[in-house]
């Protein structure tokens, strides 16, 4: 679900929106539904996130807090906050959380969401603890208000 | 501690990216903490007013110089779902916020330019003197410039500033006649590569640059992002500046509402769940492959969910619906 900014962009999916109408494995939603997107994060299994650049983005945390599995590229704030199942070398296993990877191209992409989708149907058990790992993780105001709270104290009391 | 935040945006009144909702959300984190927490925007004319609650006067007649006259404005304050909101009205033919748009303008860095001095001279003469100004992004740069360099001689001594960075490509490259619309002049003293010149453009100011130098503090929205935004190109020139102040320089990860995002409470979903009791996604699977008139089947579901264009990898997502 999304919404284009350039009309090529939105011709080109509305072909394939077309195109997968009949489709029973695919949807394609065009436009911004924000009560859609919410049974969206709670009913699906797993988000891709193959953003080139993001300072922060949010739409990885909240995944995380409705238990559906982040795929993301390594930029930005993605790389801080979703730690890779397999392959991640500073968390616990117990800590991680999604799936990363790093180049632009379609492969690295596919790789990643096979790796999640194995453990899917492969193993079930392991695929809902890697979701509950996720939901552990808290990212709401509360912890980023502390830390622009010792910020402020800082400097504050720096000179 | 008194905290006021000075933005271009806050959710849910004006909102072109996430900054008005870290403005927005921040606000309210610190007001649960007790502290004293104000906000200041220009008065837009495509504002969601149906947002904003008792809106009235709190100062007529602002001067606020600009270009050795003045520019008068009226202030507004009101409440947006709880938070104290002063809302600056100019009252000039240059018609600043009364255009239909937040950005966009050809003269966008004049437009902010006048908003950063309109706020320090309504904090000066409406004798508010909070502990922390915190600045946001381009729109916002001069003001630590002018705190300290004229602000903190007419009284605000005891001022300091906390300046976010959500986005690094836009940095609001003007020339010098910002300086003189806003009083600072002396453009040999400020086209200095220590102070506001553009690292690449000898003849143009970088007010994001100016709010990097003036800070007192400086940080983006992600840890790892400022990692980037100082060794890659994604700092869009400003690397070498972050490096030399990198002791004031961090990244602090924006939050998430949880009173919206919480699938304990969300209203808009089919079933409640919670982390010991994974049963109630199930139902909204159900009820997602419903809605969408998907095949009903135990096959993963992988969404998708954001804007459709390149910077978030739309020919990738293309690629994964195949």
């Amino acid at each position: 679900m999304g919404s284009a900014t350039s009309a090529d962009v939105n011709s080109k999916f509305w072909h394939e929106k077309h195109f997968l109408n009949d489709n029973p494995d695919v949807h394609l939603e065009l436009g911004f539904n924000e009560e859609l997107a919410h049974l969206i994060y709670a009913g699906a299994d797993m988000v891709v996130v193959p953003s080139k650049f993001e300072p922060c983005g949010l739409t990885q945390l909240i995944a995380l807090k409705y238990g559906t599995v982040p795929i993301v590229r390594g930029v930005g704030g993605l790389l801080s906050t979703v730690f890779d199942r397999d392959y991640d070398q500073d968390h616990a296993p117990e800590k991680r959380n999604g799936y990363v990877f790093y180049q632009t191209d379609n492969y690295a992409l596919e790789s990643a969401m096979e790796r999640a989708i194995g453990l899917y149907y492969e193993y079930p058990k392991e695929f809902e603890q890697l979701v509950q790992q996720g939901m552990e993780y808290d990212y709401s105001w509360k912890s980023a208000g502390a830390q622009y709270i010792n910020v402020y104290d800082l400097i504050r009391y720096k000179y | 501690m008194y905290v006021v935040q000075i933005a271009s945006e806050c959710a849910p009144v004006i909102k072109a990216g996430g900054l008005g909702d870290v403005v927005y959300g921040l606000s309210r984190e610190l007001e649960n903490r007790g502290h004293c927490v104000e906000l200041i925007q220009p008065m837009y004319d495509c504002m969601r007013y149906d947002h904003i609650w008792g809106l009235h006067d709190a100062y007529r007649d602002l001067g606020v110089p600009w270009y050795g006259g003045e520019i008068k404005c009226d202030v507004f304050c009101g409440w947006v779902h709880g938070r104290v909101c002063f809302f600056i009205q100019p009252k000039s033919q240059d018609r600043f916020f009364d255009r239909g748009y937040v950005y966009g303008g050809n003269d966008d860095p004049m437009r902010f330019a006048f908003f950063s001095k309109a706020a320090m001279e309504f904090l000066l003469k409406s004798n508010k003197r909070p502990d922390v100004i915190h600045c946001h992004d381009w729109q916002t740069g001069l003001i630590p410039v002018m705190l300290y360099e004229m602000y903190q001689y007419y009284g605000m001594e005891r001022q300091r500033v906390c300046y976010s960075i959500h986005n690094f490509r836009h940095q609001g490259n003007c020339g010098n006649e910002i300086l003189e619309a806003t009083g600072l002049n002396r453009p040999e003293y400020y086209f200095h590569y220590d102070r506001l010149q553009d690292n690449f453009n000898p003849f143009a100011l970088n007010l994001m640059k100016g709010g990097i130098v003036y800070s007192n503090y400086v940080n983006t929205v992600s840890p790892h992002h400022a990692w980037e935004a100082r060794f890659t190109e994604v700092g869009y020139g400003l690397g070498h500046t972050l490096e030399l102040h990198q002791e004031k320089f961090s990244g602090i990860l924006n939050g998430v509402d949880y009173n919206l995002w919480n699938p304990e409470t969300d209203e808009l979903i089919e079933s409640q769940y919670n982390i010991d009791d994974l049963k109630g996604k199930a139902k909204n699977k159900k009820a997602l492959r419903e809605r969408l008139l998907l095949a009903d089947n135990d096959q993963p579901i992988i969404a998708y969910i954001g804007r459709l264009d390149d910077q978030k990898g739309v020919n990738q997502v293309q690629h994964a619906i195949i």
